[in-house]
């Protein structure tokens, strides 16, 4: 039986098709269209993953969206019912739209697919899940746990922002919620749209200049911004805010608070002001997580907890809560955001609805490593990088290794594209730029002249899966980028006095550790841990680099420039590599030199992509 | 047209909308619990029969 799941219409659309309960195939649409975070209904992935499982429409069982739009739309009229008169503006814009469009999702929908298949019929045979259920779902039944609490945050789905769910077999319970308007994923967008950074993108960016501030403002948040019971539960005083019915997410009194206006994007330089308060509000934000993880941790006397949604990608928040030690066992799902409730809604029928048992599982997840998109066999990625110009070498996977060794030891920034591209925001060794982590200048280098985003911006290590707990305060498993823990101190530098004094951005070209291009300013690091059983060629290469200099570590960064979605293709790989400066591209076993190139294809079409 | 689309919503809104709003915060009281009550022991609010909405084809 093929189910096929739908995330769309709001932002980063994505399908996904599981086959007996087995996921085949997902795929986010922006990969395609190379809009970032494409909202639209999802054909090329769905396209693909109809390819992918050798079927067409005709074959699909069951279609399933992720959410129940209706509801979205009762507690949006709900919403303005509650502010009016404010919020004529909002109401302008949203309800128009609703009215002549996202109230017809099920036509939406049909009109989507014929244009994949004119014939194909699938009306009776359309489901739609709750948002949190898709996403619950995408947590439990992917996971490697028979039984698990499961919380899910996020900005808002229909009306939860946050829910609770008990995971047991097929079954999976929801005990409570916690509603609209209050919001940890929204207190979270107000204030980095108030630092000046773009909402769903400019999240991460929050996270990576927290280390770089003091949280002098933890105690103005939550005393003013949020009400935190003893259980972890929350409320958000609306006075502070304008996303419920207005045009911005911060209200004027929320500047009063914070006494000054918002930080004008691209315009306003960061000052310590903008770290202290994001290095606040990631503070809170892991007061609020952890306090209610220590309730549910009490009150269901569960070992495992499974994490879903936008919030759960907090990769701090949750290496604290790792080691917080509340749980034996935590496992998120890696496309934590609304692309993974693609597959949590498939999942959710084949389980739920239908009432089929969880296949048994070898001991590890669902999500075979996340490398669920397309790949391109050897001849097809020959053809393609030939039809685009590129000028390059075919040679044996183990010439692969050892060239790829000595492009990053010559300190060269390698673009890496293997196999399945990855499902979900980050590279985890299919889509990657790699380089030598023990530069010191390699985290500026990547930042500004490759990918043209922030130089305070963090890069992540991955690292072999039986080497991280020589290098890192971590003994488990990481293969999905979610967790961050420290550089254990053997490997760290000391610091002069004149170095610890240094405060905010001016920290940032201190080399602090053996491995300085993966070492945040407060000593931590967002790790992947690699296995040779997931990741086989990935873990080669690591394993060459760590014969070649004693070090199991490589930067890994998404294969893209600032603003655009990760490469999908050949071509989106050999532009990138054209368009950046990147040293060499190794795609499929193709190895392709800059220096070898036709410099009239080089291009500089970061410039084009507008930032995020 | 444009203009004409915009003073139309304008009537909606607050000829309609706001006017219903009005009697329906004075008979829900808080719908979103704006409210903030320090006696509140928690925010969770309890699913009804502790399950998801069975999925159907109606949304």
């Amino acid at each position: 039986m093929k189910i096929l799941g739908i995330s769309a219409f709001y932002h980063d659309s994505a399908a996904a098709l599981i086959e007996d309960g087995h996921i085949v195939a997902a795929a986010q649409e922006e990969r395609f269209t190379r809009q970032k975070f494409d909202a639209g209904f999802p054909e090329h992935s769905i396209r693909f993953c109809l390819d992918q499982a050798q079927c067409d429409l005709r074959d699909i069982d069951f279609l399933v969206f992720h959410d129940k739009p209706l509801r979205k739309f009762d507690r949006l009229v709900r919403t303005y019912a509650a502010f009016a008169p404010h919020g004529f503006w909002s109401f302008r814009q949203a309800i128009p739209a609703w009215v002549t469009g996202k109230l017809f999702h099920k036509r939406k929908l049909r009109a989507g697919l014929a244009a994949i298949d004119p014939g194909v019929e699938l009306t009776d045979r359309i489901l739609f899940a709750e948002h949190h259920q898709s996403h619950a779902a995408s947590a439990f039944f992917a996971s490697p746990f028979d039984e698990a609490v499961v919380l899910t945050m996020d900005g808002v789905g229909e009306w939860a922002t946050t829910s609770l769910s008990i995971g047991r077999g097929n079954t999976l319970t929801v005990e409570k919620e916690i509603r609209f308007p209050h919001s940890l994923g929204l207190l979270y967008a107000a204030v980095t749209q108030y630092l000046g950074f773009k909402v769903l993108s400019g999240e991460y960016k929050v996270m990576g200049l927290a280390p770089y501030g003091t949280p002098r403002f933890k105690s103005l948040i939550l005393d003013h911004l949020i009400n935190v019971r003893p259980d972890g539960s929350f409320h958000l005083d609306q006075s502070y805010f304008d996303y419920s019915a207005g045009q911005s997410m911060t209200s004027d009194k929320f500047n009063t608070l914070f006494g000054r206006p918002p930080r004008r994007p691209e315009v306003d330089l960061l000052e310590p002001f903008h770290m202290d308060l994001a290095a606040s509000l990631q503070s809170a934000t892991e007061e609020v997580i952890l306090t209610m993880c220590r309730d549910i941790a009490g009150r269901y006397g569960q070992s495992n907890l499974c994490l879903a949604g936008g919030v759960a990608l907090n990769c701090v928040a949750n290496g604290k809560l790792l080691r917080s030690g509340l749980f034996e066992n935590i496992w998120i799902q890696p496309a934590a955001g609304d692309a993974g409730c693609a597959v949590g809604a498939a999942l959710a029928v084949w389980h739920q609805h239908l009432g089929h048992p969880r296949p048994r599982t070898r001991g590890g997840d669902a999500m075979q490593g996340a490398f669920l998109g397309p790949s391109y066999a050897q001849a097809d990625v020959e053809r393609r990088l030939s039809k685009a110009g590129g000028v390059f070498d075919v040679v044996t996977d183990t010439a692969l290794l050892e060239r790829t060794t000595q492009a990053l030891l010559d300190q060269n920034a390698v673009g890496w594209f293997q196999g399945r591209m990855e499902f979900g925001p980050r590279a985890l060794g299919a889509r990657s730029i790699l380089a030598d982590a023990r530069s010191p200048v390699v985290q500026k280098q990547l930042n500004l002249k490759v990918k043209n985003r922030e130089s305070f911006r963090p890069f992540a290590p991955a690292v072999r899966q039986e080497d991280v707990a020589d290098w890192f305060a971590f003994a488990g498993d990481s293969p999905y980028m979610l967790f961050t823990a420290d550089v254990l101190p053997k490997h760290r530098r000391q610091m002069t006095d004149d170095e610890t004094a240094l405060f905010g951005i001016e920290k940032l070209n201190i080399v602090r550790s053996t491995v300085p291009a993966i070492t945040h300013v407060d000593y931590s690091a967002r790790l992947q841990t690699v296995s040779a059983d997931v990741n086989p060629l990935f873990h080669g290469l690591l394993s060459r680099f760590k014969e070649a200099t004693g070090c199991p570590i490589l930067v890994n960064t998404s294969f893209n420039v600032r603003g655009e979605p990760i490469v999908c293709t050949p071509e989106d790989a050999f532009r990138c590599f054209m368009g950046t400066e990147i040293d060499v591209l190794v795609a499929g076993n193709c190895i392709l030199h800059k220096d070898r190139q036709d410099p009239t294809l080089l291009s500089d079409y970061k410039h084009e992509i507008e930032a995020d | 047209m444009k203009y004409l689309a915009s003073a139309l919503w304008f009537f909606i809104y607050f000829c309609v909308f706001w006017p219903l709003s009005a009697v329906y915060r004075l008979i829900w009281q808080d719908p979103l619990r704006l409210k903030h009550d320090p006696s509140v022991v928690s925010y969770w609010q309890e699913r009804r029969g502790h399950q998801f909405r069975p999925m159907t084809s109606r949304y």
